[in-house]
């Protein structure tokens, strides 16, 4: 019944958007796509009454194993706000986002998961409640666990927050069971610092819980040409088995040239010794000029529209990915004082379709290992691009557009007695434009040893995704 | 020092004797808690005078020495590598110098998915109990994973307990009235260890062997016999053995077996370890890794484990014999024209543990193994062991 009730809402979006004028394909400041859409969105279209802005359906069916439909649609209404709905196999989710109110309620069986948060001019707060349906742990039942927050922000930069966590199930006889509090610092496009400390109860199956306390500190830093970024964090627990654990990630993307990125990153977390890692390393041919995040205009015009918008009462940060952007650009269509920053964002836009990337070939390498379970795992993935319009690589055009993508990925991981299981994966994956995606991946995955243990075989998954997303 | 850990062997047993009373609100845990036999022998008192034969005559040999792997050799010759061949002299000559050097408990891998070495085992550990040496049965396996697959799976896991206790479960008479054993009529006692090392030798994370491996088996195992002491597996004797410790701990390990294992091969380790849990630990192996270090390793070493680990009773000293020469190993075994022969290839530790024996011994006159144990060959396999075992069959 409720597909029946989605489908119908998604049949009205698409009747709606039939009623109005056709859309004249056209040429994108230059920029083509198989699928022609509007030079620029209209962020600010009401539905009559419903616009659909997100239609994303995902099928994964794996050999042995029911397959799994995982359907969403969101509506504009009018200029009121968005309804989304969504089932992901058995788990039923619906959101409401209005300029200043968001609510989510999501339910698996008798697992809830309710959110509620308030964006004030300085101030967000929000609630999370999350239902267990039973017990985790023989020290915690049933019950449920309260996550209250607050965000201030206290310069345009600058944002302070802090939590807590509750719970009704008590375990160890305490509701409170943790809190925290941060910032984040964003001075500049080209540099972003954000912290934190935590104290938080854990409990495990003995009769006496932990306690954590934790540390993190990142920084994305531009430095010329080259993103720097560093996530630290230290972990001091104490119980019975106390221990303090520390963990760093470094990274590092650098473009050699304009065309011709390497980037690398290397984590490693210590416990007396070197408990366990992850090194990245990737080299990647682009069509046309690669920018990395925080460089060019798209990153500068991000700075700016947030500013903006935070002078105007909105409480925004700057986002620097594409679904951030688009996801502010929505929350900012519904305030009252949208219009004003209408033209920043139909440049920030602008910047950002002039920006793309177009990968034609890039190699990555990952080599992971965990000594508390003994698996190493070591992954190399291969990325061909075929750009639109169809060219030889080497001749692709400075107006070109991501089309057709390949994604070839081997891992091969050894745990226990040296067993090596090998997983293959290959996606292709079809930009018809900004908006839509569409997605084939197929994985063929060995058993490890304790899956072997577990009598389970080698596994075959097929995935098929459909995405459509409004003014990405 | 001797005084110091005394005082806190007493703390603990108050510990533990006060945790048992309080009402911590967790409904399992007071009936899930470790079986702390106070008749567990503390390893620091074994050179003492609590275990001394006190009947007249000759005297059984002290068990002063603690515990000590043993593999389950049953042959030396390659020609007889592929058949089901026991040789008795290897048994009588393994187990021999396990009596002569006071041990008081063996450890012995039934391999399981190896018929001829499973089958081995048996006499072994029937001997060990028939002359009050306590032995501990690793439920493992040394390549494959069938043992792992058959404790993941409910059906097949009771099956194959069952199995394990039917034929090392019942205790032997013992050899004599008074060779002082800790089970049933002065038999050694028995003990199984489920898996060994699981992280290492079958992939299994710390948390799923306590949660999906250790607690199911115990269950099982205290419904066909309660005699039976459950020790969960040791993760390795390294530096990546503590963290695994700590999440079996974490997961529920003390409540799920009557003894938590360690393996300690680095001194290093030793303060990684969590100096006091809620029960008994035995160090199921610890050795040097070169002959040059074993005697070190017992003199030294085995205080410091015990001044550090208050919660240790037992170790196992790894090992007797293997195929590995200069390694490990404290005897070396060869074939002679007329059998078999013993060489003490670790002569230190050999010379230091006859010593003790001697020592604790004062002079009386000690039974000698062919006294107590005439014909080996009574402990070897019946036909209703065999039997068993293949009905098991292989899946």
């Amino acid at each position: 019944m409720t597909a029946r009730w989605l489908m119908a809402f998604c049949v009205t979006a698409a009747v709606s958007s039939a009623a109005e004028p056709p859309e004249t394909p056209a040429c994108d400041g230059c920029v083509e796509y198989p699928l022609a859409i509007p030079q620029e969105p209209d962020f600010f279209a009401t539905g009559a009454p419903f616009k659909l802005v997100d239609l994303r359906y995902h099928l994964t069916d794996t050999s042995g194993a029911p397959a799994n439909h995982d359907f969403l649609a969101r509506l504009r209404v009018r200029d009121w706000g968005y309804f989304g709905a969504q089932l992901d196999g058995d788990r039923r989710t619906m959101t409401l986002e209005t300029h200043r109110l968001d609510v989510k309620v999501s339910d698996l069986g008798r697992e809830w998961d309710l959110l509620g948060r308030y964006r004030g001019p300085r101030l967000i707060a929000s609630m999370e409640a999350l239902h267990r349906a039973g017990p985790t742990l023989s020290t915690v039942g049933p019950g449920w666990e309260l996550r209250p927050a607050l965000s201030f922000r206290v310069a345009r930069d600058l944002e302070l927050r802090g939590g807590a966590t509750g719970d009704t199930a008590t375990p160890y006889d305490h509701f409170f069971r943790g809190a925290e509090a941060g910032f984040v610092w964003q001075p500049s496009a080209r540099f972003e610092a954000s912290g934190g400390y935590e104290h938080a109860r854990e409990a495990n199956e003995t009769a006496y819980e932990n306690t954590r306390d934790s540390g993190t500190l990142s920084l994305v830093d531009q430095v010329g040409p080259t993103e720097l970024s560093a996530d630290l964090r230290l972990d001091n627990v104490r119980g019975r088995f106390p221990r303090t654990d520390f963990t760093s990630t470094l990274g590092a993307r650098i473009p050699l040239t304009p065309r011709l990125l390497i980037e690398g990153s290397g984590r490693a977390q210590f416990e007396n010794d070197l408990r366990a890692h992850e090194y990245r390393g990737g080299i990647t041919w682009f069509g046309r000029r690669f920018y990395l995040p925080r460089v060019g205009q798209a990153a500068e015009r991000s700075v700016d529209l947030a500013r903006h918008a935070t002078d105007l009462g909105e409480n925004e940060g700057s986002f620097f990915d594409d679904e951030g952007r688009r996801r502010q650009r929505e929350r900012l269509s519904l305030s009252p004082r949208g219009r004003d920053l209408a033209a920043e964002m139909a440049e920030l836009y602008h910047a950002q379709v002039q920006e793309r990337a177009v990968p034609l070939l890039g190699f990555e390498f990952v080599d992971r290992a965990d000594s508390l379970s003994g698996v190493t795992i070591q992954t190399l993935q291969a990325t061909v691009g075929v750009p639109w319009p169809i060219v030889a690589p080497w001749r692709a055009p400075a107006d070109c557009v991501p089309f057709l993508r390949l994604d070839v990925s081997r891992e091969r991981q050894v745990s226990g007695p040296e067993v090596v299981s090998i997983r293959h994966i290959v996606a292709l994956t079809a930009a018809l434009n900004r908006e839509m995606d569409l997605l084939l991946r197929w994985r063929h995955a060995e058993p490890t040893v304790l899956e072997i243990e577990r009598r389970v075989g080698a596994r075959t998954t097929l995935e098929v995704s459909y995405v459509y997303a409004f003014g990405r | 020092m001797e005084n110091d850990r005394k005082n806190r062997q007493i703390e603990r047993r108050r510990f533990l004797e006060l945790g048992a009373g309080t009402a911590l609100g967790l409904s399992g845990w007071l009936s899930g808690c470790a079986r702390y036999e106070v008749s567990d022998r503390p390893a620091s008192t074994k050179g003492g005078g609590n275990n001394t034969d006190t009947t007249p005559g000759p005297i059984v040999t002290p068990k002063t020495n603690d515990a000590i792997g043993v593999a389950p050799l049953r042959v030396l010759d390659p020609g007889l590598t592929g058949t089901d061949t026991i040789v008795p002299e290897l048994v009588a000559l393994q187990m021999r110098t396990v009596y002569e050097l006071g041990f008081d408990g063996i450890r012995m891998t039934a391999s399981f998915g190896d018929r001829a070495n499973l089958l081995a085992a048996i006499p072994y550990v029937r001997i060990a109990r028939a002359l009050g040496i306590d032995g501990v049965v690793v439920l493992t396996q040394f390549s494959g994973v069938e043992i792992a697959t058959a404790l993941f799976d409910e059906k097949r896991r009771a099956e194959v307990l069952r199995f394990y206790a039917h034929v090392f479960g019942p205790a032997p008479h013992p050899a004599a009235p008074n060779v002082g054993g800790l089970g049933p009529g002065g038999a050694g006692r028995i003990a199984f260890q489920i898996l060994n090392e699981p992280a290492l030798f079958f992939g299994i994370p710390p948390a799923v062997y306590v949660r999906e491996i250790l607690a199911p088996a115990r269950a099982i195992l205290r419904d066909l016999d309660p005699k039976i002491i459950v020790v969960a597996a040791a993760e390795v004797g390294t530096a990546e053995g503590p963290p695994r410790m700590r999440e079996m701990l974490e997961a529920g390990l003390e409540t799920n077996c009557d003894r938590i294992a360690y393996h300690i091969y680095d001194r290093d380790v030793i303060r990684l370890l969590p100096p006091h849990v809620r029960g008994v630990v035995w160090i199921t192996e610890t050795g040097a890794a070169t002959t040059a270090g074993h005697l070190a390793w017992v003199r030294d070493t085995y205080p410091e484990i015990q001044a550090q680990l208050i919660d240790v009773t037992r170790l196992f000293y790894f090992d007797l014999y293997d195929g590995t020469p200069g390694g490990f190993r404290l005897i070396d075994i060869r074939k002679t024209a007329t059998g078999y022969e013993r060489v003490a290839e670790s002569a230190d530790l050999y010379a230091y543990l006859a010593g003790r024996v001697a020592e604790k011994a004062a002079g009386r006159q000690m039974l000698t193994f062919d006294q107590l144990i005439p014909d080996v060959t009574a402990y070897f396999p019946t036909a209703d062991d065999i039997a068993a075992y293949d009905a098991l069959g292989r899946q």
